[in-house]
């Protein structure tokens, strides 16, 4: 008994120490490289640790010339704004779609689902089109609305997960009470609903932070660039400045992963909800 | 009567803002798309063609190519993100010391914009002066450094093993719930038959997760199929546009060749393309249980 | 009385208006290319200060882009009606530019200028602009490949003399042998994905006596005997070079300079910064261009022009700011790569790179590429048939009766159908 026991633990730990290798390696590389003075970044034999770790990448990136503070406000403007207009658009939505009837609802239940499996391909061409006509191209309202395309049936499928696990009886019991559909909406079920708009924002939030094309595509001024494209700087036309790229990697990697602990509970319970109730 | 046509009327006023959005955002381009395939459309010129243009289209060289480099690259990084996604799902399930950590440490590739990750990964496949090539030398696997990125025949492979890095922890994420779900009923009756590992996992595991497991491949699926990032940042669909793949083709036809109407009729070939799969999909998982 | 009162707030106003709107200014926008440096940076903002004292109605703006998606962009801008006023543009785009009309001959301003003429700046550089018989640019920073950059340490492991680097292309192969051996190397080839391979073959056949076009740029001449003896030194080489040269980038081959792998190495001026970055240790030199034992050493120019777009609402002020900018004194302080003013560039090359005389002149004997509006294209041949040749899929003759065959039905369809 014991020794199977024993068995059983090491190989879970064995197996538990690979998986974290496989999935920590790439972080290694992209932290070492960060930390590396020119020298040190190009080797034969290459090698993982610095000698002489610098913090001077760190300061490059946000030294003088550098657009970094401004493109990290300009992603978390954007990513920011299209959360919250998709919150308020899906919240409504959902709702119709988990708890009202009406003709048309599964028809319209598809649309949504198909919506989600969609190329940004697809509609990547007219849409640019459409803001160059308009003169929406270079602003941020032309990215917010690229992002909706995406974004807003990804949240309306979330949140009915999450209205659909709340008993109906509650709201049932306030409109009995008198209350219109929507007082009962509003003010019965939309508070039980909230640790699943937190996991809805923050999961729409984070797809919205780190898209590209259409932030490649639709904006051309420094000044609105996000940081996906604006990482783009340190590559320059014979020579890539790695060291500076890692270490702005990593400063945009740290905010994601922060927000990604807080919500990591909700957010699975959110995903798997949104997969079994589908 | 009175009270359904109310809730009828609330219904679609609840529903109205995202349906108008859908409409306007996704479903008119789309129609646009449409529309442009059928156009010889260039950043000066404008010619319509009809439907004379997709037989032009059906003989692109490169329809085969990315057609082929779509699938191959979609099918292998799903069944590996399954394979993988479903072991760390089992092993994240056992119990041992640190196991919250080590759950959330696993989510972080998923975490990791594409871009950045891209990035990385060319530092790892650097031919000369990689860790990748470095490591596998010191090892004795190989003698020559390869060069992966930059080999017609090693790129799209190489690729495809960032991906299923990246992606990998979301199949994780929804296993492990998946097994929460799992009634331990069915494998205390399992034990009392005297089934063993694999069996009780073929058995009572995987016919527990199957809603699960369906979604998690059709959604990986299409994510991967229509995955831009990692194959631009990395290969750019090089080398010598032997690794591209539908998003960055599509991309590269319109905003580096400004070829706007062959660009649409790749995109709508996609588009169709993912359709016709995912009702075909959906209906075959339907049928098989009943419910999804 | 209240009337007047009136009346004469009114006037005042309008008065008030009219100055403003006479007062109003003109804004550039100057698109440019990334800059890294600091110093740089604060050069250009000094520059500008200065600028916008001697013209204060002239209000400039820069946008600045990598280099990656930088002609994308202003051509999608250029094709939409709404380009900057100025920008840089490459030397090979700047065919391009001209032929699609997006840009305007600028031989009227060049005329009444006192600062920009052709004898102020490089040859190769200031011709690189000329569209049938027009000036489309005038050069702002250029480049050359290419340096010969060479590693002392393997000379004398070599047993070799590390002050007489190879001026022949044998010597060069010689050499080369000499250092081979275990895992070094005597130089590294690369291929890669972009058009600057055409720099170094370009480079190798004008040495050689020859040119990839005739001199009015209707007809392909690599097949002729000095293109095939270039490209056969080439292939030559290849033994002396680690593997993988096709799929290499010149950044990865730079690389295994830095890092010690090969002794000698053909790059641009501007790697000088780099090595000291990378290997601050290595005891390295940069000497010209190797030729062959007939030929001279000539060079490649790469580089940017500055151009002035059809669109743009006040031509004279833009005409101003880029005679600003190519000025003798600006020119020095604010470009990255080695200005095209010739006094300008001397001024630069001493404080800024060793070896000047040598960069200098490899700067005043090198050409520029072929003009042809879909330069891109052709260079594309070019990249293809250097690959056939480095791959075994083709000889050299034939890979170059190949690519002349083929270059010569791109260009005959572009010229059939103007």
């Amino acid at each position: 008994m014991k020794k199977r026991f024993l068995r059983y633990h090491t190989t879970t730990l064995v197996f538990v120490f690979l998986l974290l290798f496989f999935v920590l390696f790439p972080f290694a590389v992209m932290v070492s490289m960060s930390l590396k003075a020119p020298d040190e970044q190009f080797t034969s034999p290459p090698y993982l640790v610095p000698k002489r770790p610098t913090l001077d990448n760190y300061f490059h990136v946000f030294g003088r010339g550098s657009m970094f503070a401004r493109y990290f406000l300009n992603s978390f403007l954007v990513a920011s704004l299209a959360t919250l207009v998709v919150l308020v658009v899906a919240l409504f939505s959902s709702y119709g779609y988990a708890r009202l009837i009406f003709p048309g609802r599964s028809f319209f239940l598809v649309l949504i689902l198909l919506s989600q499996l969609f190329p940004l391909a697809a509609i990547i061409v007219p849409l640019y089109r459409i803001m160059s006509t308009t003169r929406l191209i270079d602003t941020y309202v032309s990215l917010v609305i690229g992002y909706l395309t995406f974004s807003v049936p990804v949240g309306v499928w979330f949140l009915r997960g999450f209205f659909l696990s709340i008993p109906k009886e509650l709201e049932e019991a306030a409109m009995i009470d008198g209350c219109s559909r929507f007082q009962a909406f509003w003010r019965v079920v939309v508070p039980l609903v909230r640790p699943g708009v937190g996991a809805t924002a923050a999961y729409l939030f984070f797809i919205t932070w780190q898209e590209f094309m259409f932030a490649l595509t639709f904006i051309t001024s420094e000044t609105k660039r996000t940081l996906p494209v604006g990482i783009f700087d340190f590559v320059g036309q014979y020579e890539t400045n790695w060291g500076n790229l890692m270490a702005a990697s990593v400063l945009i990697c740290v905010p994601v992963f922060i927000l990604f602990l807080f919500v990591q509970r909700q957010l699975v319970g959110g995903l798997t909800q949104g997969a079994v109730k589908g | 009567m009175k009270a359904t046509n109310r809730e009828w009327i609330s219904g679609y006023l609840f529903i109205v803002p995202s349906l108008v959005l859908l409409f306007l955002l996704v479903f008119y381009p789309l129609f646009l798309t449409f529309l442009y395939s059928l156009y010889d459309m260039s950043l000066t010129a404008v010619r319509y063609l009809g439907w004379s243009g997709y037989a032009r289209f059906f003989n692109n060289k490169m329809l085969p190519l990315v057609f082929r480099n779509s699938l191959t690259w979609t099918l292998i990084v799903v069944v590996f993100q399954f394979l993988l996604g479903m072991s760390s799902a089992l092993l994240l399930n056992r119990s041992f010391p640190g196991r919250a950590l080590v759950r959330g440490l696993v989510i972080l590739p998923w975490v990791m914009p594409g871009v950045i990750a891209g990035m990385v990964w060319r530092l790892i496949y650097d031919p000369q002066l990689g860790l990748l090539n470095h490591y596998l030398r010191l090892l004795g696997i190989i003698s020559q450094p390869l060069i992966w990125l930059s080999n017609p025949k090693t790129a799209l492979y190489a690729v495809i093993f960032a991906a299923i890095w990246k992606g990998f922890p979301f199949s994780t994420l929804m296993y492990l719930a998946g097994l929460q779900i799992v009634p331990q009923e069915l494998y205390e009756a399992a034990d009392i038959d005297g089934a063993g590992g694999w069996i009780k996992f073929r058995n009572v595991t995987v016919p527990s997760m199957r809603p699960i497991i369906v979604t998690t491949l059709l959604l990986t699926f299409i994510w991967t199929f229509n995955y831009f990032e990692l194959v631009y940042v990395m290969t750019g669909g090089g080398p010598g546009e032997k690794s591209h793949i539908f998003p960055t083709y599509v991309y590269d036809l319109a905003f580096k060749r400004f070829r706007f109407g062959v660009a649409s009729q790749f995109a709508v070939f996609d588009f169709l393309f993912l359709l016709i799969f995912s009702l075909f999909y959906i209906r075959t998982s339907f049928k098989r249980e009943g419910s999804l | 009385m209240r009337h007047v009162w009136g009346w004469m707030v009114v006037v005042f106003l309008v008065l008030g208006l009219t100055g403003v709107l006479c007062a109003q200014k003109v804004t550039l926008n100057v698109w440019l290319m990334k800059q890294a440096e600091v110093e740089l940076i604060k050069a250009q903002e000094e520059a500008l200060a200065r600028f916008k004292e001697l013209y204060p109605d002239i209000d400039v703006k820069f946008t600045v882009f990598p280099y990656n998606e930088y002609r994308d962009k202003l051509l999608v801008a250029a094709a939409a009606g709404n380009p900057p006023e100025i920008s840089v543009v490459d030397q090979i785009w700047n065919p391009e530019f001209s032929a699609a009309g997006f840009i305007i001959p600028l031989d009227d301003y060049v005329a009444q200028s006192q600062s920009v003429k052709r004898e102020n700046y490089f040859a190769g550089a200031w011709d690189s602009a000329l569209f049938q018989g027009k000036l489309y640019g005038v050069p702002f920073d250029v480049g050359v490949w290419a340096l010969n950059y060479y590693n002392k340490d393997f000379f004398r492991k070599a047993g070799l003399d590390p002050e007489k680097p190879p001026v022949t292309w044998d010597e060069f192969y010689e050499v080369a042998q000499k250092m081979t051996g275990g895992e070094q190397w005597g130089t590294a080839l690369w291929v890669g994905k972009g058009d600057a391979i055409q720099c170094i073959t370009d480079a190798l056949i004008f040495s050689n006596g020859g040119s990839v076009l005739n001199a009015d740029f209707t007809q392909c001449v690599l097949d002729q005997p000095p293109a095939i003896g270039a490209m056969e030194f080439f292939k030559k080489l290849q033994a002396v070079n680690p593997p993988g040269e096709v799929a290499r980038t010149e950044e990865d081959s730079f690389q295994l300079f830095t890092a010690g792998k090969v002794g000698m190495f053909w790059y641009g001026e501007w790697g000088q910064d780099t090595v000291n970055a990378r290997a601050p240790e290595m005891d390295w030199a940069c000497t010209n261009f190797p030729k062959p034992a007939d030929g001279q050493s000539i060079g490649t120019f790469g580089g940017w022009n500055m151009v002035i777009y059809k669109n743009a609402p006040n031509k004279d002020a833009a005409w101003k700011f880029i005679e600003y900018w190519t000025s003798r004194e600006v020119n020095e302080k604010v470009s990255s790569l080695t200005p095209a003013n010739i006094e300008a560039a001397r001024a630069f090359l001493q404080n800024k790179r060793k070896f000047s005389d040598v960069i200098f002149q490899q700067l005043t004997t090198a050409l520029y590429r072929p003009i042809f509006p879909k330069y891109p294209d052709l260079a594309e041949i070019q990249r293809n048939a250097t690959t056939a040749i480095l791959l075994d899929e083709k000889t050299v003759e034939e890979a170059m009766k190949d690519a002349t065959q083929e270059i010569n039905d791109l260009l005959n369809a572009y010229y059939a159908s103007r």
